[in-house]
């Protein structure tokens, strides 16, 4: 059995990167018009701000958002500081930032507005945890979240 | 102990910095177009508003004044207070150490816990908050002693 998605190097986790989660997203959503970076194939990306290389993976006009998909699997939902820095930096950009949740072990989905999501993590117990290259994240427990059968 | 660290001085200039709902200062909005997101107090005055009528100049200010009546405040000279005091944010701002301004992006603008950004430093809570006061003074300070503001708190 291979190790699970948060356990894989960073290489490894690009590979796959919200493959699952954007398809499931795209499938059950309408007006929506890709925003964001997929895996871009240029070198040095990381040199490019952080707040522009998290912007939104989806724009949806009907009604105006921006959203981020993320997906998890068995374990808490990993969110990172750093992504959550920068999503708040498009959260004051006019236009309201969703978190679009796929779980691959539930087949379902959650979607929480980017200031909800902020509420529901600091009046619960949300712990921290690193990556193998150092970056911070959060867990949020999928309990936290409301689910929608996929 | 939580009630009691977050009654000092410093908890409370960051509760109402996060309450103003602010545009992040990392990195800065430039404040132009769609400003219906931005606090009120940033907003350009509303010219349409004849009760609260704004001349556009000191001249025009000038002019509909009444004799020995005191001028109002024409939007050039709010526009140029307005950016005097932007720019004294932005000063501050930069006498903040980057750690100083990570801890203030995650308290104010991304309005984390500070039980969060405690343990994401890896500090333990009562020495954070000791830490988020010390920030809280520096830029009141900072702010206290900039000549744009000392201006603005005079006028």
């Amino acid at each position: 059995m291979s190790a699970p998605f948060h356990a894989g190097s960073y290489g490894e986790r690009f590979q796959a990167m919200g493959d699952e989660a954007e398809s499931n997203f795209e499938r059950l959503n309408t007006n929506w018009i890709r925003f964001g970076f997929n895996r871009p194939d240029v070198s040095k990306f990381y040199q490019i701000s952080h707040t522009i290389r998290a912007t939104p993976d989806y724009i949806q006009s009907d009604p105006p958002r921006l959203v981020e998909v993320m997906g998890m699997g068995a374990k808490p939902l990993k969110f990172k500081l750093e992504k959550m820095a920068a999503l708040q930096w498009w959260d004051c950009s006019g236009m309201d930032v969703w978190l679009w949740i796929w779980s691959s072990t539930r087949q379902a989905h959650a979607q929480i507005r980017y200031r909800d999501l902020m509420t529901v993590i600091n009046k619960n117990d949300v712990s921290l945890g690193s990556f193998h290259e150092g970056k911070k994240y959060l867990n949020i427990s999928s309990k936290l979240l409301d689910w929608v059968d996929g | 102990m939580g009630e009691k660290l977050d009654v000092s001085e410093g908890a409370r200039i960051f509760k109402a910095l996060q309450d103003l709902n602010l545009p992040p200062l990392s990195p800065l909005y430039i404040i132009c177009g769609d400003q219906a997101h931005l606090p009120p107090w940033v907003l350009k005055p509303d010219r349409s508003d004849r009760k609260h009528y704004k001349p556009l100049t000191d001249t025009e200010a000038l002019m509909i004044s009444a004799p020995h009546q005191e001028t109002v405040e024409s939007i050039q000279e709010f526009e140029i207070v307005q950016a005097g005091l932007i720019e004294a944010v932005k000063e501050v701002w930069e006498t903040l150490t980057d750690t100083e301004q990570w801890i203030y992006h995650m308290l104010v603008d991304v309005g984390l816990s500070m039980r969060l950004v405690a343990l994401a430093l890896g500090t333990p809570k009562t020495t954070f908050a000791r830490r988020r006061d010390d920030i809280a003074q520096k830029i009141k300070n900072e702010l206290l002693r900039h000549p744009a503001v000392i201006d603005y708190l005079e006028r």
